[in-house]
């Protein structure tokens, strides 16, 4: 798949361009909340 | 310089205007920098794209670029591994679940370095002089290997001889560390940040528009696979199977790449003391969510896009077919005569355009020169504002003892620079994070999450974890332990165990768990901490 040799690498190559969607998704969610206030609500 | 297509008299135009930006940059910083807080924690008021950018631009460095791409064109893609590692655990894991409380903790407890931040949350000044003395004596090795990736790029591109390359290099970054502190740092990190972004990002675009594009550029690299057998034999032997696959399971190399690349530098950058006290320079968590977007884009960037370009290399230099080798027709390491430090670059000086080289040197001027200064700034606090002033009781810090650390520091990564073989670049950096991670990473993570860790506790973690990556490096890594000749010395054999396959495992994955393991058993049979400074430590905002 895409050239590559193996599915090992297929997947690092997917799972980097994967995370850094979450990262961005993450992101933008989170861009106006301060979730360190409550933290320790118990 | 020679290279192709450049002109000295832009070259060198270039270069000093950037240089002055840089000065002008870390000018502004000086002076706004009023107190101690300023100096090392940029006052806690940085905005997220800074603090993201700095963080990024601190994290990744030559030894990525210059050391781990060249690692690629020797191992493959397997290594894009790390990539993902690098933005899972370097910066979601970092930022989320570490970042967040580092902050808060941080702020509570005043502190304004990595090693006041453990000895405040376990009340130990003993322990916060001796994490001190630790990454005194440990970050001018990683320094040292930043220093080597830049001097190398400069040597190539330049054609100057190493020693100047060195020189050279040093200078300009010691100059303005010294007078920046961390506000000035800070802005020049971004600004370096922006710099490398548009250069990695350049370099992948040229090397698959040269290649034929993504997928025939893959393509072509998997074909050479072959050619592993018939012209690097003794890799072979060692697990190597092509540069689009992961080398062959339970072989040397296959253990190099798992144990010291992908987990020990993975993980290690959750511990690594300049990093984590970035995290104490915004002003709420709010930030830090938002510098998980930018950091995690350029991890994804710059070192996503040198592991790609060290691993197609091979293609640029062997296929001549392609009309773009030249006369080389040689696999990336034979290109870069043995020594993987020296393929990217090769690979740049022959690959790109005049004009793109231009750029290309400034992304690596930057990306050793955010790096290097982090560290410095890292060495010269350990030194002035952990150890000294501790010693001497002061209530004030001594900014001029200081910087005499950083000079300190400085001095010591050049002559390690100069001494060191040739190749050590992502090896000396595994090596740094690998011990970052045994020795502080179980303490880091119980002042964040663990009420029940004990000071005692934390001095047998950080203890352990310094002894066993040590032990580990003089008597049972090969790589270190043959190279360092103790154990050959003492006992007659490069390593004490040399069943398959412990002469290749790297220390990190035994020394974390004892570390861990040591803080867990003493922790549970030490005096524990007062309930009142743990409320303190973790109380709501």
């Amino acid at each position: 798949m895409f050239g590559l040799g193996d599915l090992s690498t297929v997947f690092a190559m997917l799972g980097s361009v994967a995370v850094t969607l979450v990262c961005i998704v993450y992101g933008i969610v989170m861009w106006n909340c301060d979730d360190t206030e409550g933290e320790e609500k118990k | 310089m020679n290279g192709p297509g450049v002109n000295s008299f832009v070259f060198g135009f270039l270069i000093l205007a950037y240089v002055l930006l840089i000065g002008y940059l870390g000018w502004r910083g000086w002076k706004k920098t009023r107190d101690s807080k300023d100096y090392l924690l940029a006052g806690r008021t940085v905005n997220p794209f800074v603090m993201a950018m700095s963080y990024g631009a601190a994290f990744i460095s030559t030894s990525a670029l210059v050391g781990f791409g060249g690692i690629a064109g020797e191992f493959g893609l397997g290594i894009l591994w790390l990539v993902f590692m690098n933005i899972a655990i370097g910066i979601f894991a970092a930022f989320v679940w570490f970042g967040k409380r580092t902050r808060r903790i941080g702020v509570a407890l005043n502190a304004k370095t990595f090693p006041e931040f453990i000895g405040k949350r376990f009340r130990s000044p003993g322990l916060k002089m001796f994490i001190a003395l630790v990454i005194f004596i440990f970050v001018p090795l990683y320094s040292s290997v930043v220093l080597i990736g830049g001097a190398r790029f400069v040597q190539e591109i330049m054609r100057i001889p190493y020693a100047w390359a060195l020189t050279i290099f040093a200078t300009v970054v010691a100059i303005y560390v010294i007078f920046g502190g961390l506000k000035g740092i800070m802005y020049v990190d971004a600004l370096m940040g922006t710099v490398m972004i548009c250069g990695m990002l350049l370099l992948l675009v040229t090397c698959y528009w040269r290649l034929g594009g993504v997928i025939p550029a893959h393509q072509a690299l998997t074909e050479m696979a072959p050619l592993v057998k018939q012209h690097l034999p003794a890799e072979y032997e060692l697990g190597h199977r092509g540069w689009t696959v992961m080398p062959q399971f339970n072989s040397v190399w296959w253990w190099t790449l798992v144990s010291s690349i992908m987990l020990g530098v993975g993980i290690g950058a959750l511990a690594q003391p300049q990093l984590a006290v970035r995290f104490m320079t915004v002003k709420s968590g709010m930030e830090l969510n938002r510098a998980v977007l930018v950091g995690s884009v350029f991890i994804l960037l710059t070192v996503g896009s040198a592991y790609t370009v060290g691993a197609l290399s091979n293609v640029f230099f062997y296929r001549t077919d392609l009309g773009i080798a030249g006369s080389y027709q040689a696999l990336a390491i034979q290109a870069a005569r043995g020594n993987p430090d020296l393929i990217i670059p090769i690979f740049i000086r022959e690959a790109l355009p005049g004009v793109v080289l231009y750029l290309f040197f400034l992304t690596m001027l930057s990306a050793a020169m955010s790096t290097l200064s982090s560290l410095f700034h890292v060495t010269g606090s350990s030194i002035g504002h952990d150890f000294f002033r501790t010693v001497a009781n002061a209530r004030h810090d001594n900014l001029t003892v200081t910087r005499v650390g950083m000079v300190f520091g400085i001095i010591l990564s050049i002559i390690f620079a100069m001494v060191l073989p040739p190749g050590i670049v992502a090896r000396g950096t595994a090596i740094f994070f690998g011990i970052c991670a045994a020795a502080f990473l179980p303490a880091y993570f119980s002042a964040l999450y663990w009420k029940g860790a004990t000071r005692a506790g934390v001095w047998a973690s950080v203890s352990v974890g310094v002894a066993s990556s040590i032990i580990g490096l003089v008597f049972l890594h090969r790589k270190e332990s043959a190279s360092i000749g103790i154990c050959q010395a003492l006992f007659g054999k490069s390593e004490l165990i040399s069943a398959h396959p412990w002469p290749f495992v790297d220390p990190f994955i035994y020394s974390l768990p004892l570390a861990a393991a040591a803080l867990i058993a003493v922790s549970l049979i030490s005096e524990k901490l007062p309930p009142r400074h743990l409320n303190r430590c973790f109380k709501k905002k």
